[in-house]
């Protein structure tokens, strides 16, 4: 059985636009997803069940994510967790799901409370999810984790202002995988970070992911990141998944909004003249008919205006929504 | 490249901040030049100098900080003597700068148009009329909609976008040094792209230098032909890209390609600890402590730049063994 399963995922928005207007934002425009990372402590290795999600900002996908962590309620679709719906359970029945699924966004240091010492950052999730541990367990446990991702047990004391943020990075994670989630969701935690600390940071989400059992849903624009943590890529483009492809099985993306994306990314190939995609990317509000894709696409034909192509697997493994595939 | 006019010559230049835990040397002895046409990438970890140094050249350094030694040469005219009228006709004209912020770059409640109008009317006796003719022409090039754009308020553009009316503005007065402070960091990739290619472009079409500071590796490869990568405020290794990149003297360079997720197949190796608390450096390198080879020496005496013939140089007391070994490079 799969972990985490949506159907026909559709997250609108309401923005006002003057008196009494209300105009429409289709964040999340009927996605279809199967995380299908149901595991076993025995059957994990590394970095095979991890999922990277790509795209440019405003394309849905931190959306996407806070859709399928819960933390918003989709507008329509469903959402199955080890096949019970979840889409529209209060908060109070969604502990159980809450213990599975955890989430860190990008800016650690926001998401920590500055006036809360660690040990009362860390304690609120062992208080929630393991009530029946006393202050003692509480503060080993805390300690323990700490050592885990790579703080000084000591420390327990300090408040989020005395660590740099590395250390909050690692904060933040302490905080998510103190529960042993099956899965972690990270939006964007890895962006706007120097070379070394993202290196560390990855090599820490490895390492963890490997000792918990946990697997990630790597929210991102970093493709490097991506392809160093995940197997397998779904690629976001205006509220829609366009491609999900397999990076180990050497598939190359069909897709030319995909290759266009590849293509952007600079390397230390000198004869490298970076390329880009002409055009910005489409207003949320008023998304294009058909392919969301065609008025950037080189190769756009009549259908691409008028239908919006499906999801459909072209091999094993590879899902594309192209008219042309 | 070597019978190219020198458009820029930093000697020496250090600036210090004096904190109550005693003086910083944020930016120390950085020295390096730049020809016409040229572009140099000066990367780093945050914290290693790179926006001091570049704000050192402009000497817009906040107070308490201070330039306290050094020469910048600018057209055979040393920035650092001129008197502060002087110095503001200079920036925005001879030197341009573009950070990396470009929502906090623009006025929110002013077209783009008008802030590049007022940057050109402030350095040349023009009327509106060909001000905007130069800002229009200015935008055109770096692929933007002119029209729309020159009346368009900051938050109606994209950050793509944004950035590239910041450089259009940047270049509205063709400076002989535009400085792009981590310009394209908080750029997706293919927004990224785009303005790289238009910064290159219009490196080849004019007779420029270009001063790219960033801490990702793959954008400097993207558009530099010189990198200097600095560390603690100190210029660690410098020389051409593929030099560098290729075979980096020093232990630093060698780890930060090697924490890299694109240029590393297989484990990423990332650098352990961080960097040094600036104001309790040790007397040696001041890389020591995350160094996997530092030997004796490097913990007593701090490694000065050395040039091999290529062209490249580093700061590193292990050069000259490496160098003998290879057998490729002799220290001259």
């Amino acid at each position: 059985m799969s972990l985490l399963c949506g159907q026909k995922l559709i997250k609108n928005y309401y923005v006002s636009k003057g008196w009494w207007q209300k105009e429409e934002v289709q964040a999340v425009r009927g996605v279809d997803l199967d995380l299908g990372l149901e595991l076993n402590h025995l059957s994990c290795n590394d970095r095979n069940n991890n999922i990277g999600l790509v795209g440019e900002s405003g394309s849905g996908k931190s959306t996407l994510a806070r859709l399928i962590s819960r933390l918003e309620k989709p507008s329509r679709g469903s959402l199955h967790f080890r096949g019970k719906e979840i889409s529209n359970l209060p908060e109070k029945e969604l502990l159980f799901f809450r213990k599975q699924v955890q989430i860190i966004f990008q800016d650690a240091a926001a998401s920590l409370n500055p006036r809360h010492s660690v040990e009362k950052i860390l304690s609120e999730p062992v208080r929630n999810f393991y009530p029946e541990f006393s202050r003692s367990e509480r503060r080993e446990k805390i300690i323990e984790i700490m050592e885990q991702v790579g703080l000084s047990g000591k420390d327990y004391r300090c408040f989020p202002h005395e660590f740099s943020g590395g250390q909050k990075r690692r904060l933040a994670i302490a905080r998510a995988v103190i529960v042993y989630p099956s899965l972690l969701i990270c939006d964007e935690a890895t962006s706007g970070l120097d070379v070394s600390l993202q290196g560390q940071l990855l090599n820490l989400f490895l390492e963890l992911g490997e000792k918990f059992a946990m697997n990630y849903l790597l929210v991102s624009h970093d493709l490097p990141a991506v392809r160093y943590l995940c197997s397998r890529i779904l690629v976001m483009y205006a509220g829609m998944i366009v491609e999900d492809f397999s990076a180990k099985e050497q598939h190359s993306p069909v897709h030319p909004y995909t290759r266009a994306l590849l293509k952007s990314e600079p390397s230390l190939d000198s004869s490298f003249s970076p390329q880009f995609l002409p055009g910005e990317p489409p207003d949320p509000s008023a998304h294009p008919t058909g392919c969301p894709f065609h008025p950037r696409c080189f190769e756009r034909r009549d259908i691409c205006v008028e239908a919006i192509p499906e999801l459909k697997e072209i091999s094993e493994k590879h899902r594309v929504a192209c008219h042309l595939a | 490249m070597e019978n190219k006019k020198k458009t820029v010559t930093v000697k020496n230049l250090t600036t210090v901040f004096p904190t109550s835990r005693g003086l910083i040397k944020a930016a120390n002895e950085i020295s390096f030049s730049m020809s016409e046409g040229s572009c140099l990438a000066l990367i780093g970890e945050s914290g290693a100098g790179k926006s001091v140094t570049a704000l050192s050249l402009l000497r817009l350094v906040p107070p308490p900080g201070r330039i306290t030694g050094g020469e910048i040469i600018l057209d055979n005219q040393d920035l650092l003597k001129l008197g502060s009228a002087e110095m503001r006709r200079v920036r925005g004209d001879d030197l341009a700068l573009v950070f990396q912020d470009s929502l906090s770059t623009f006025n929110p409640v002013r077209p783009i148009g008008a802030h590049i109008c007022e940057t050109i009317n402030a350095h040349r006796r023009l009327s509106n009329g060909e001000a905007k003719e130069i800002a229009l022409g200015k935008m055109a090039d770096m692929g933007l909609p002119a029209e729309r754009v020159f009346k368009s308020f900051p938050f109606q553009l994209s950050g793509g976008m944004r950035q590239r009316a910041a450089l259009a503005m940047a270049l509205s007065l063709h400076p002989k040094l535009l400085i792009t402070d981590e310009a394209t960091t908080s750029l997706d990739v293919t927004l990224q792209a785009q303005v790289l290619h238009y910064l290159k472009k219009h490196l080849q079409d004019c007779c420029m230098s270009v001063l790219f500071i960033s801490h990702d590796l793959a954008a400097a490869a993207a558009v530099a032909d010189r990198v200097a990568v600095i560390y603690a405020g100190r210029i660690v290794e410098s020389g051409p890209l593929k030099e560098v990149f290729q075979k980096p003297l020093h232990p630093y360079t060698e780890a930060l390609i090697g924490s890299h997720p694109s240029f590393c197949s297989g484990t990423l190796e990332p650098i352990k600890g961080s960097p040094p608390d600036l104001a309790n450096l040790s007397a040696g390198c001041s890389f020591v402590s995350r160094c996997s080879k530092a030997s004796g020496i490097c913990h007593q005496i701090a490694p000065v730049l050395q040039e091999a013939p290529t062209g490249h140089q580093a700061a590193c007391h292990l050069l000259i063994g490496k160098v003998v070994d290879d057998g490729e490079v002799a220290v001259s």
